[in-house]
């Protein structure tokens, strides 16, 4: 149980927290529409 | 423990640190009122609230005193001082959010003062400023640097000047934005670290050396301190930067997912942390790391042992935004506590929207100057977390959660909150006047007949003599009506 865990953990540290960055990113223009 | 960092360290640090600044002075231009400095106009959508609650809810008292439990305990630490967060913040979203979400209100003791008049808002907002005085992330900020072999003072100056410089210039927007770059630091610093530690030890089957304990989910701790561990987090129900990132969400939906999706990515930093601090535990035994090793270095002793040049920048600052990201939240609420919630209520002449901006910005500096004097009250960054939470559930707690699920009569919220501080007091200075120091627990004890009354039980008494004067104020309130 603490390897899958543990790798689970890294897997949603690593590449997850980047692909919420990414949203983020995508989603800046809808908080900040152009003028 | 090996210090040196190389200029690639260095470059990362200190573009970090500028680029922070950057953030702080480009959106100061964004800022026109009061709500838009504090609560971003209640723009926030999703992804900004996923990273803005993830990376403000860690400070660096999860990242060394998780590690540090997980050292000495091992797994109990996620399932006992981790997981039970994890439980009331899925309640929190699914419940409260949407409730608060329809209230026109800016902080939570504004929710106090609706149900049950200022009296009620100036004993919640001062347990509010008590918990959000940004002491655990400046303490740990401290540890830090003294294990780096750094000049505590002038590294602590820089880091709250910098702080104090984007928080104030920026207010929420440049406080959330900032988030995201150490939402990004602090996470991906902590993937990277664990693998490479793993290896360092000789992977997973070198566990088998820790004690049996600690690969259990108590670790073999009593069940009145895990009670008090899980008690804390009922904080996450009067969480005041829960409160003010559910107020600045864009709608209802937005902080509902966003504090659902920010389960699983607290939950695995959690995990990484308690298996870095057991790692370390490891590395001790095998003799990789010196045998004087303290719980609350854990974390550092390992990733500045394995990572390689240039890896290290990347994870101290990782670690340096982990406490970034609380100080300057926590600042904001703390000032804004004094500012909006008890002193323009108290004063005679109104405020304008202007004056109450530039004293809240004046404000952060102050909070910053006083959290770092109480820093170096506290020898353990937990108990300061857990005097300081403690302190927050025993007086807002029931009036809040009474607020928002119930209607109940002023006097009921007034007697809840004075009961719960009147005990909370009072039993902290009872144990601290006749208690005696525990060396094993490193904790207080008053032994009183056969019962043993530890420092860290104040809020289970505290609680229930909240609730206690909330019913009792309830039924008075109700007769007097």
């Amino acid at each position: 149980m603490m390897q899958w865990a543990t790798w689970l953990a890294v897997v949603i540290l690593g590449p997850g927290a980047a692909l919420v960055f990414i949203w983020f990113l995508f989603d800046l223009r809808r908080i900040w529409p152009k003028r | 423990m090996d210090q040196s960092l190389h200029a690639l360290d260095w470059s990362i640090l200190v573009v970090y640190m500028m680029g922070m600044m950057a953030i702080g002075a480009l959106l100061a231009r964004r800022i026109l009122g009061f709500k838009e400095y504090f609560l971003a106009g209640g723009m926030l959508t999703t992804p900004l609230l996923v990273c803005t609650l993830v990376s403000t809810y860690y400070e660096l008292d999860v990242t060394f005193a998780v590690s540090e439990q997980g050292y000495y305990y091992g797994l109990v630490s996620w399932f006992w001082l981790s997981r039970p967060y994890y439980v009331c913040i899925i309640i929190a979203a699914l419940l409260l959010a949407p409730r608060l979400k329809r209230l026109d209100c800016i902080t939570l003791p504004d929710l106090l003062e609706r149900q049950y008049g200022v009296g009620t808002r100036i004993v919640g907002a001062l347990a509010c400023f008590v918990y959000s005085l940004p002491i655990t992330a400046l303490a740990g900020m401290t540890v830090m640097f003294k294990m780096l072999g750094w000049e505590t003072h002038i590294a602590l100056l820089i880091s709250m000047g910098i702080c104090a410089a984007y928080t104030a210039m920026g207010g929420l927007w440049a406080d959330a934005i900032s988030d995201t770059i150490q939402f990004v630091l602090m996470c991906v610093s902590l993937a990277i670290a664990i693998p490479i530690a793993l290896k360092w030890i000789g992977g997973f089957e070198s566990f088998d050396v820790l004690p049996v304990e600690h690969m259990t989910a108590t670790g073999g701790l009593g069940w009145g301190i895990i009670l008090a561990w899980t008690v804390g987090a009922l904080t996450v129900f009067v969480e005041p930067a829960f409160y003010q990132r559910i107020f600045a969400a864009k709608d209802a939906k937005s902080v509902i997912y966003a504090m659902l999706i920010g389960i699983l990515l607290w939950a695995a930093y959690d995990w990484g942390v308690t298996v870095v601090g057991m790692i370390a535990r490891v590395a001790v035994e095998k003799q990789l790391l010196s045998a004087d090793l303290e719980g609350r270095e854990a974390l550092m002793a390992v990733c500045m042992q394995t990572l390689p040049l240039g890896l290290r920048g990347l994870f101290l600052g990782g670690v340096l935004a982990a406490a970034m990201s609380s100080t300057d939240t926590y600042a904001m609420l703390a000032s804004g506590n004094i500012v909006y919630d008890i002193y323009r209520p108290l004063r005679r002449k109104p405020l304008t929207d202007r004056q109450l901006l530039w004293m809240t910005r004046a404000g952060i500096i102050i909070v910053l100057l006083l959290g770092s004097l109480l820093s170096l009250w506290f020898e353990r960054i937990n108990d300061a977390w857990l005097f300081m939470s403690g302190a927050l559930a025993s007086v807002v707690l029931v009036p809040a959660l009474g607020a928002i699920f119930a209607n109940p009569p002023p006097l009921a919220g007034w007697l809840s909150a004075m009961s719960g501080i009147i005990v909370y007091a009072g039993y902290h200075l009872a144990v601290a006047l006749n208690g005696q120091e525990d060396v094993e627990m490193e904790s207080v004890v008053w032994r009183v007949g056969g019962f043993e009354a530890w420092r860290e039980y104040a809020v289970l008494f505290a609680l229930p003599a909240s609730m206690l004067g909330f019913a009792t104020g309830w039924l008075l309130g109700r007769s007097e009506q």
